[in-house]
This record gives C-alpha cells, structure tokens and sequence, in this order.
C-alpha cells in the first residue's frame, strides 16, 4: 500500500456554515478529528452528509467557517487553490464507482497521472499497481473496468484514491453498491487505511461503523449524535 | 535577401497556416498526458465520433475535389493545345475556332480558300502548314482530315500499324473505338443529326493505332484530308489527269474506294482545285517565329490566333466560376465547422460525468481543457487525413469520368493549393475547437463528490 507523502493531518472544523437558496443546509460549529482517525458521518437522506463531505473535500466552497486539514484551511482557499490541495493531499471515493469502464483497471487506478508532472508519473503509476495488489486485484491490473464486478470495480475506485499517496481519504457510500461478502471486505480494507491516514466515510453500513474510531449523525445539517461524546 | 524557390514558398505557407493549430495544441497539452481519458471518450461515443470524423472528411474532400479537378482540367486542356503553335481560320470567333480545332467539338466554320492556304503555307516562318477538316463521324468518334505529317507532329509514329499512305486508309487515336483492320463506314455530320448513310460507299479501312496524345484527338478517326474532301464530292487539291476524267465521266457505279486509291495525298496541293478548309494548324520553327506568323496571318480575310492563348482566356472568362467554385468549397466547410463544433458542444455534455469526476479528484482546469479539446482535435485530424484519402480517391473517380465525357485526359492531383487547404482548414477548426473546450472547462466550476 502507498505510503502517505505528508503525515496524516488532523482535521478541524470551525463554525463552518453552508447557506443555500437563503437556507442553512450545514451547520458544524466545531469538530475536531485526530490524525490518523477514521470518521464516520450518517444520517438521514437530506441530513447533509453529502454537503459536508464535498466542503471538506474542497468541492464546495464553505459560506463561512474554517475547515483547516493540518495547517490548511481550505475554506480560505480559491478554487484553484482547494483543487491543488484535493489532487495533492485527498484521496476520494465514490459510492458509484465513477471510473472509466472503457479503460483497465491500471489505468483508472493510475488516472492521476494524466495531469501530474511527468516526473512523477512512474511512481504514480507503480502506487497504483501497488495498490491493486493490496487489493487483490494485481493479476486483473489490464482487464477493462466494463467487466469486472461491482467488488472490484470499488476496490479499483480504492486503488485510484491510494495511488495519488494520499495523507486523508474521502468516501462516499462506499459500500453502498456492493454485496454482504465484498461490502465487509472493503470495510476492512478501509480501516487498514486509517492510521497513516484520516479516513472520512459517509456510510450508513453498520460494518464500515464498527470498523470506525468514531460516528457522528448529522440532522438537518446539525451533528445529533457523536460517539466520542 | 536571397529569394525562395517556389517549393519553399509554399512549403512555408502551409507551415504559417498548419502552425496556429500546433501553438494552440502545444500550450493546452502542454505537460498533460490526456490520451487515456481521450481514448475512453472516443471508445464510448465510437458512432458519434465516427460521424463527425466522416463529416470532416466528406466536407474537406469536395473541396479538395473542386480545387485539384479545376486545375487538373485547365492543365489537360493546355496539354492538348500544346502541339498547335499557331491556327489560322476564316475570321469570326477565335474560341470556336480554337474549340473546333484542337478539342474537335462541332462547329460550322467559313472556309480558307487553296489561295490562302499557299500564302500560308509560303509565310516565313511555317514549318508545317495542315489543313483541318471535321464534321463527320463514326460510331460517334469523330472523323477528321488531315495530313501524316501532322498527325506525326501530333501523337509521333503510330504505337500499332503504320500511318495512312492512301485515300481509304485511316489511324485512329489511342482510344478511338476502333481495331487495326477494321472496316468504317462514316457518317455525315456528329452525333443525332449524323446521317449515317450520306456517305455510303465510301470505306476506310483501319491501318493504324495513334500514340495517346492526353487529347480529343485520342478518340477521333484520322484520314487524309483528301478523303473527307472526296466523301463530299468536293475536288481533292490535286490536278486531274486524264484517266481519271475518264472514270469520272463513265464509269458511276464503280467503287468511290478503288476510283480514288490511286490519288495522291498529302502536298502540294494546286490552288485551283483546293476546295477549302475550316482551319489549318501550323507549327512554327521557334517560339519567336510563331509571333511573326501571328502577326503575318492576322488579316482581314483571315485570323492566326495561339491556341493556347485563347484558352487561357476561356480560363480567365471562367475564373468566376473558379472562385464560385472556391467560395462554395470554403462555405461548405465553414459550416461544416459549426455545425461540428455545436455537435461537440452537445457531445461534451454527455461525458459531464467524467468531467465531474476529473473536477473532484482535483484535476487542474487547463487538463479539463485538454482533455474537451484534445478529443476534438482527433476527430479534426481524424476527419482531415480521411478527406485527403477520400479525395484522392475522388479525384480519381471524378477524373476518369470528367476525362471520358471531355475526351481528354484530365489527371488531378493534390498540389501544393490542397496542402494549402488542408493546413488552413484543420489549423482553423483546430483553433474553433477551444471554444467548446472552454466551456467545457468553464462549467467545471461546480463540481461535487457526490
């Protein structure tokens, strides 16, 4: 697996507010996450889950409040700015794959090459294929994504979010998609993440919560419920 | 400054129009490695693609068509007015004059007594002075009289057979329908008004096969001009000699084929018994001297006119056409552009997924960037080394059609104008084909993770 390039950064949260058609759909007055803790966020459709993984992804632009990953606030960022912390220190995941299906699964998982430096390109790539054998997908590196199960496909997604040597990765429903046997195995693979990594998952599947260090339940945009209190 | 050859001219210039397509590829791929996602985009919209690359081609192609068969048919038509240095009809129009002469389309012509004919024959200057004489046909080849030196001076010794030395003899051009040995039975006139048995009687019989000259005279029916002048029953140029008074006066019913076998042909011809001719073409010993025969014979009884020059004329009356032609060319393609690039716009959309994606794993905007424009640019490159092969291919096609309907033999090829064509159309589509990646770049803005 690809070591992270820089340490894994705590994440802080400070009165970060997300407005909407005159509406507060998130309000996160404080939230701290240690280094190399894996979080958990659910909660009802509409909760805000979404809206506060594409804020402290960097997606969304915050309407105020600090999200400050390490020594970063990207809140403060311009939008160029959020898009070269994500390319160089996230790593995401989505619930849906959203890979290339016409492409094998070495070169979906190696896709960040395509904009890095071309120095940097060989590592990339051989992070990548590293992470697909971690992942057990080593001997399918050439196979197009088109026919490969949901499983793989996710544990390819997985493999992409890792190739960039990610120091915080990003999840969306990852197993949403997947059966009983391959959601449980990516649960797994996700926790083993965490340590060298903080790990944020959208996920209401009760075996990626028990895998994690900690879950909060947004309401309305509000944390309701969180386990570390 | 030394001056550049014509190759290095246009060499240059289709570097200066391919380069603002190559700049403007050069700094938006600049450092980025797109092919991979480019290559998923084409393999998911093959049929699209497929069809923009083909409208490309088709667009760019009948332009290049137009350009290089126009200048391939001026060309030819130089070439088959080559061997005629000088032509001297009866005064009128010096288009159909020329038009009669050396590309033998129907026309009725005043004609040049056996008085002129010797004054022209005797100008300094003349080499060869041979009289034309057309208007028949067979098997819709037409018939024309003439002497063997100037067929010689045409098309050089016969590639089969040997040249007509005798009044019912004849050569025919290279792709005259007709066989060494066969019989012909001409026709007076051309085409649906031939009267097929006008000159019944009267046989020629094949002898010689002509070298191609690239010219009408390719698939025309070469006889003395003594011949035509019999079949008409006109005087045939040559004194008569007693025995043939003789025939004449009782014997009627004889063959005309044996009556005049024995007759003389060719020059010198007596003034008195010369019976006229439309036209009469002369080859000059220089270049210099084909000015003063011009000049000599361009009187009020008759006109000396080059071939050539009034062909440039024609070419020069139909230039509207020619740029017509090339307005239409670059109107097809200029919309074919827009409608390409709104057709992009539209395909864009449907990869707004995978742009997403690239947004939110952060991928630099200018990648957006290149990855919408680079996929165009395959389709622009694609589509513009089809046309070219498409037009190739065209070119042929359209020039052996061209060639059979006009009777010469009209060779087209891509030229420096095409390559011309060719860099300034994918330079500028390659240029038009930012606009829809810049808004493909531009709706990148709003991007999620989910």
């Amino acid at each position: 697996m690809p070591a992270p390039e820089t340490a894994a950064p705590d994440l802080a949260v400070a009165g970060l507010r997300v407005e909407a058609g005159g509406r507060t759909i998130l309000d996160i007055p404080a939230l701290t996450v240690p280094a190399g803790a894996m979080l958990v966020l659910r909660g009802a459709s509409g909760a805000g889950k979404s809206t506060a993984l594409n804020v402290l992804s960097g997606n969304l632009a915050a309407s105020a409040g600090q999200v400050r990953w390490g020594g970063t606030d990207i809140a403060g960022l311009s939008p160029a700015g959020r898009r070269r912390f994500r390319r160089e220190r996230l790593g995401l995941i989505f619930q849906d794959y959203r890979l290339f299906a016409e492409l094998g699964a070495l070169d979906n998982a190696a896709l960040a090459a395509a904009w890095m430096p071309r120095a940097r390109r060989p590592a990339l790539r051989a992070a990548a294929v590293a992470a697909l054998d971690r992942l057990g997908l080593g001997a399918a590196a050439d196979r197009r994504v088109a026919v490969m199960s949901g499983g793989e496909r996710q544990r390819v997604a997985m493999a992409r979010a890792l190739a960039t040597a990610p120091s915080a990765i990003l999840a969306d429903e990852p197993t949403a998609s997947l059966d009983r046997a391959n959601a449980d195995r990516l649960a797994d693979d996700l926790a083993a993440l965490a340590g060298p990594r903080t790990v944020v998952v959208v996920s209401h599947d009760p075996a990626v919560q028990a895998r994690a260090s900690r879950v909060i339940t947004l309401a309305d945009g509000r944390i309701v419920e969180d386990s570390d209190a | 400054m030394p001056e550049l050859s014509p190759f290095a001219e246009d060499a240059l210039l289709a570097c200066a129009l391919v380069l603002p397509g190559l700049i403007c590829g050069a700094v938006v791929l600049r450092g980025y490695r797109p092919w991979p996602v480019i290559a998923a985009m084409l393999r998911r919209s093959a049929g699209t693609a497929l069809l923009f690359t083909a409208l490309i081609a088709v667009a760019l192609a009948l332009g290049l068509v137009l350009t290089a068969q126009e200048r391939g048919l001026r060309q030819a038509s130089a070439r088959a007015a080559d061997p005629f240095d000088v032509l001297v009809a009866a005064p009128g129009s010096e288009t159909t004059a020329m038009l009669a002469s050396v590309f033998l389309q129907p026309a009725d012509l005043p004609l040049l007594t056996g008085a002129q004919f010797a004054e022209i024959a005797a100008t300094p200057g003349v080499a060869m002075a041979a009289p034309l004489g057309f208007g028949d046909s067979a098997d819709g080849a037409p018939v024309v009289g003439t002497t063997a030196e100037f067929v010689a001076h045409l098309a050089g010794p016969p590639a089969e057979g040997r040249p007509f030395a005798a009044r019912a003899e004849a050569v025919v051009g290279a792709l005259a329908p007709f066989a060494i040995g066969d019989e012909i039975e001409p026709a007076h006139g051309t085409g649906e008004a031939a009267d097929e048995h006008a000159h019944a009687g009267h046989h020629l019989h094949v002898v010689g096969r002509l070298a191609p000259t690239g010219g009408p005279w390719d698939r025309a029916v070469v006889v003395p001009i003594e011949t035509l002048w019999d079949m008409h029953g006109l005087p045939d140029g040559h004194p008569l000699a007693e025995a043939d008074h003789h025939d004449h006066d009782h014997d009627h019913d004889h063959d005309h084929d044996h009556d005049h076998e024995a007759r003389p042909i060719g020059p010198p011809w007596d003034t008195s018994s010369f019976p006229g001719v439309p036209a009469v073409a002369i080859d000059t010993d220089q270049l210099a001297a084909a000015y003063g025969v011009r000049s000599a014979l361009s009187r009020p009884d008759m006109m000396a006119v080059f071939p050539g020059a009034v062909l440039s004329q024609l070419h020069a009356v139909l230039g509207d056409a020619r740029a017509a032609l090339s307005v239409m060319a670059l109107a097809s393609q200029g919309l074919v552009t827009v409608a390409v690039l709104a057709g992009l716009t539209l395909v864009m959309a449907l990869f707004a997924d995978q742009f997403a994606l690239l947004g939110a794993m952060g991928a630099p905007m200018r990648f957006i960037l290149a990855v919408s424009w680079g996929f165009a640019a395959i389709l622009i490159v694609a589509g513009a080394a089809l046309g070219v092969g498409l037009a190739l291919a065209g070119m042929g096609v359209a020039s052996e059609i061209l060639s059979r309907r006009m009777g010469i033999d009209i060779r087209a090829a891509l030229g420096w104008p095409e390559v011309h064509m060719v860099a300034g159309f994918a330079s500028l589509m390659l240029l038009a084909a930012m606009i829809p990646a810049w808004r493909q770049m531009r709706g990148q803005r709003r991007t999620g993770i989910a």
